[in-house]
């Protein structure tokens, strides 16, 4: 057989739903839909991410039971996990994942299955990136390092090359080209992917490229035309917008313009299947409708990157200030640079948004500083590349440096808990006894409720807070009377 | 790719002195509701938001064309003259555009002359003061009576120059026709029009200058749509590279099969340091009622569309499309169609590849279906293909391959004739047969028959009309009284007291 024409991961259940569903798939929408996925043959399916391990936690579902079931619907295919090294919750003494505990955490998803991870590191730090690689391949598992994209002013196409090149002396397995703000352009990447080659040399180049400035289809198509050896994709339902490019349109249109005859009818005909399932999903939930967004510059401003977009442009939205969006995107911009510009990714860019739009709001700058914008400031997650702002460095102080928690020391301090509580402890900032425990059957069962059905059992669920409690709208009228708590 | 075009626009502000003004052409009334809402828009909600239209700085707005006379008779009963007239009353700073698609009218065949300057007199007289014309051959000489009654009546001319992936159909073929517009006809403005949205970035960054030098101190618009996505885009780079002026539709008639949108468009070339005009809070107000009549009318506003390169690839319109198949589903070769598309475009470049709008969809079409349902290609050739070889509907803009022709000539109907024959003029005719009716009514019969126009019926012109619930605007109107009386008001089935 051929070589496939793309080499193509979905991302559907980890950035595809945090970026247009706000996180909304539980574990039982997942297990329904993934035979569907998985009889679209990709080269892997990302089951988890940072964000959705939060939002699994959050929920009251259990993430390790999530990747054991799915584990199990999809046989044969590879599972994918994104690992990051740097926390958002901002417990302190882990906002940086040390190796003992990241290794702890790897372990525990070799053990479940996944046999391929994304290590993020946004300030790309090779002392913290190699030990865990090293960890990771003791394992077994197939890692891929991120490299995320930066605009060309800030770094050339040779600052990444030399960057890239530093990644794969290392020995990762592949590397990824992170753009999750959705920046690159045709221009770029006729120079870009070059130079990247060149550093690499063997190791292949994997792609991850959002799509908020809409272009994003195109240049993933211009990858796949002058060569890229794998690409995130998502079904229809979850791509585009601050997600990644559709896989079923890519396919057709590679079909279309290479001729390209090993992309089977039946390929096709699984994708639009799968499509088909999670839009329906999609309507019976209530969740936003696939749609594209409109082509702005403001992104190249913001830099905003995946569900954070999605949702401060929401925000924008909602507080009627979406004809502000240059002024926001400007501000994100002033604030990022007053922090010594970090990298435009988790743990850094939801504050800096939280920020801008307080000073978009009217408060003076800075009078509240974001906790994250604080953490950032004190340099808690490492050197950034530009320099902080020297009064505001000054008016929070400096703070004494934490050790991170040793992993006997963590055994120690929570007895009763297993390894794999230790680590949702670590990086969801909860504690191991608060981990949500595994869920019966029953309830991992996927039923299609609407979403007035949901909301009529929420309500009743939480009958001891309300007295009486009335919800009036098109086609639904509930009137509760409430319970003695 | 913003600090890129925001340094080639300091640049040109360095190198001039000054900052350039980017002028925006609403196109909400008449583009927008076409790609959007298959030109369904009545007379009577385009009025309460005409006046803020005109106040809100474009340099002009396109209000009418033969679509919009088409489908305002057909399937709105309503007079597109009275339409005119009705807007030009309330927009009264911004000249109103009008659009004569050269000289082809209903059923597009050329039409003699008296005709079509009639068509355009009564437009201005009814209000227009800008005439935009277009032929799809890119034939000048069919643009010649159009444009000298537009000058003659004082009305401002622009070209437009349709936009074509062909071989040939290069920068040099573009400037050229703008040059001639501006030497031979001396028009005011000259427009690109990409009516199916198939521009690339690479290709504008080129067309553009090349347009301007062609035209020097003429303005040049600039017209693309979204079907790929990239519209906003290609519009901004056209704008850094010489535009003066962009299409523009009101959000949300904007995006999808519509053009850019005039809210995104003015607030990104503002960014990159244009200066641009428009009133962003009338925009908002306009985009506002806008939304809320799709509501009420049921009809789609723009959602923006994913890029996919098959655009660029068939240039077939979505309408042309379905036509071609369902015509050979009904013709019982449905299978045929993936033949019948290669071969199009095989006819297609062998006729001198024309634009792909009305007519030519069809008649390229007719003859790539003889081609596949004979043995031997241009043996049986329909009339329309001879008569568009015989130069009926004007001169080719590219030669017709030449064994082709010498085919086409051998093969087509013995009774066509090798030249065209002159058109006869039909005024005296018709003003022979209504002797007592109007100009207008005139045209209007001979476009679209008796029985149509008899069942025209007036447009009810209240500027109050709204798109809200009445209570709504009954609760909104009672709010702003200033007296604190109490106000009690009950009529059936419903009561309202207020204090």
């Amino acid at each position: 057989m051929s070589e496939p024409a793309l080499r193509y991961t979905d991302v559907s259940l980890t950035d595809g739903q945090s970026a247009r569903w706000a996180g909304a798939m539980t574990t039982p929408m997942m297990l329904a839909v993934a035979t569907r996925l998985a009889a679209t043959r990709p080269a892997a399916i990302e089951i988890v991410s940072p964000v959705t391990l939060q939002q699994c936690v959050a929920r009251g579902e259990n993430p390790w039971q999530r990747i054991e079931l799915l584990r199990e619907r999809c046989p044969g295919i590879v599972l994918r996990a994104a690992v990051a090294l740097l926390t958002e919750h901002g417990k302190r003494g882990t906002d940086v994942i040390s190796t003992e505990v990241a290794t702890l955490w790897l372990r525990e998803l070799a053990q479940r299955g996944v046999s391929e991870i994304v290590l993020i590191d946004p300030m790309v730090a090779i002392e913290r990136i190699a030990p865990v690689l090293k960890e990771a391949k003791a394992l077994g598992l197939t890692t891929i390092i991120a490299l995320p994209l930066t605009q060309e002013s800030t770094r050339s196409d040779d600052d990444l090359r030399a960057q890239a090149a530093a990644l794969a002396r290392m020995g990762a397995g592949r590397l990824m080209l992170r753009d999750e703000a959705g920046l690159l352009t045709t221009d770029r990447l006729t120079t870009l992917l070059p130079a990247l080659r060149a550093g690499l040399g063997a190791t292949p180049l994997d792609l991850h490229l959002r799509c908020q400035t809409a272009l994003g289809p195109m240049v993933a198509l211009e990858a796949a035309r002058i060569g890229i050896d794998g690409l995130d994709t998502a079904f229809a339902p979850l791509a585009n917008g601050a997600s990644v490019p559709a896989l079923g349109t890519l396919l057709k249109s590679l079909r279309m313009l290479s001729s390209e005859t090993s992309i089977s009818a039946q390929i096709l005909h699984a994708v639009g299947e799968a499509d088909r399932l999670l839009a329906e999903l999609a309507d019976r939930h209530g969740f936003g409708p696939a749609q594209a967004w409109v082509f702005d510059l403001a992104p190249y401003a913001h830099q905003l990157p995946g569900e954070v977009a999605a949702q401060f442009m929401q925000r924008l939205a909602a507080l009627r200030l979406a004809h502000k969006l240059h002024s926001f995107a400007n501000e994100c911009a002033r604030v990022r640079s007053d922090i010594g510009a970090p990298p435009m990714l988790a743990p850094f860019a939801r504050p800096i948004a939280e920020q801008a739009l307080l000073h978009l709001q009217g408060r003076p700058r800075y009078a509240e500083i974001r906790p994250g914008v604080r953490r950032a400031l004190q340099q808690v997650y490492g050197t950034t590349s530009g320099a902080v702002d020297a009064r505001l460095a000054q008016r929070l102080g400096a703070l004494p440096k934490t050790l991170a928690p040793s992993v006997a020391s963590l055994r120690a301090a929570y007895p009763e808990a297993s390894d794999a509580a230790l680590v949702l402890g670590q990086t969801c900032g909860v504690a191991p006894e608060a981990v949500p425990t595994p869920a019966s059957p029953e309830i991992l069962r996927y039923v299609a409720t609407t979403p007035a059905d949901a909301l009529l059992a929420g309500l009743t669920a939480r009958a001891a807070r309300y007295a009486q409690l009335g919800v009036q709208g098109p086609g639904v009228a509930i009137q509760l009377q409430g319970t003695e708590a | 790719m913003l600090e890129h075009l925001k340094a080639l626009v300091a640049a040109e502000t360095a190198r001039t002195g000054e900052r350039r003004t980017i002028h925006l052409n609403d196109d909400t009334l008449r583009d927008g509701q076409q790609c959007l809402w298959a030109t369904r828009m009545r007379t009577e909600d385009m009025l309460p938001i005409a006046e803020r239209l005109d106040r809100a700085g474009f340099l002009s707005m396109q209000t009418i064309a033969l679509v919009q006379f088409d489908a305002s008779v057909l399937f709105l009963n309503q007079d597109p003259f009275e339409r005119i007239r009705l807007l030009r009353e309330r927009i009264t700073r911004t000249p109103m555009r009008g659009a004569v698609r050269s000289n082809l009218m209903r059923g597009f065949f050329p039409v003699a002359d008296d005709i079509t300057e009639l068509f355009v007199e009564r437009q201005i007289a009814n209000g227009i003061r800008d005439i935009a014309v277009f032929d799809a051959l890119l034939c000048s000489d069919n643009l010649a009576s159009s444009i000298r009654t537009a000058r003659r009546l004082g009305a401002n001319v622009t070209l437009g120059l349709g936009y074509n992936i062909a071989p040939g159909y290069d920068d040099a073929l573009y400037a050229s026709k703008a040059r001639e517009g501006v030497e031979r006809f001396g028009v005011q403005t000259v427009a690109l029009g990409d009516a199916a949205g198939i521009l690339t970035i690479d290709r504008v960054r080129t067309i553009v200058p090349a347009l301007k030098q062609a035209i020097g101190d003429k303005r040049l618009e600039f017209n693309t749509h979204c079907l790929t996505g990239l519209g906003p885009l290609l519009a901004i780079e056209a704008a850094v590279h010489g535009a003066d002026t962009i299409l523009t539709a009101v959000d949300p008639l904007a995006n999808g099969n519509s053009l850019p949108a005039s809210q995104m468009i003015a607030r990104n070339l503002r960014e990159i340091g244009f200066d641009v005009v428009v009133d962003d809070r009338l925009l908002d107000e306009v985009g506002e009622y806008l939304g809320a009549l799709a509501g009420r009318e049921r009809q789609p506003i723009g959602v923006p569309a994913e890029y996919e390169p098959s655009h660029y690839i068939t240039q077939y319109a979505g309408g042309a499309m379905s036509n071609l198949e369902s015509q050979l589903k009904l013709a019982g070769i449905a299978d045929k169609l993936p033949a019948v598309l290669e071969e199009i475009g095989r006819v297609r470049m062998e006729l001198g590849s024309p634009i792909m709008v009305t007519p030519y969809p069809a008649i390229v079409a007719a003859q790539a279906v003889m081609n596949v349902l004979n043995s031997e290609r241009y043996k049986v050739v329909p009339d329309e293909v001879k008569k568009y070889v015989c130069g009926y509907f004007g001169a080719l803009p590219l030669p017709v391959d030449s064994n082709v022709k010498d085919r086409v000539l051998a093969n087509g109907s013995k009774d066509i004739a090798l030249t065209p024959p002159v058109i006869a003029p039909v005024l005296p005719e018709l003003r022979q047969r209504y002797k007592d009716l109007g100009d207008d009514e005139l045209l209007l019969r001979y476009m679209y028959g008796d029985e149509k126009i008899n069942a025209l019926a007036h447009t009810a012109a209240g500027d109050n009309f709204s798109v809200h619930h009445p209570i709504v605007d009954l609760v909104a109107g009672l709010a702003k009284r200033q007296s604190k009386a109490r106000m009690q008001i009950s009529g059936d089935g419903f009561s309202l007291s207020a204090n």
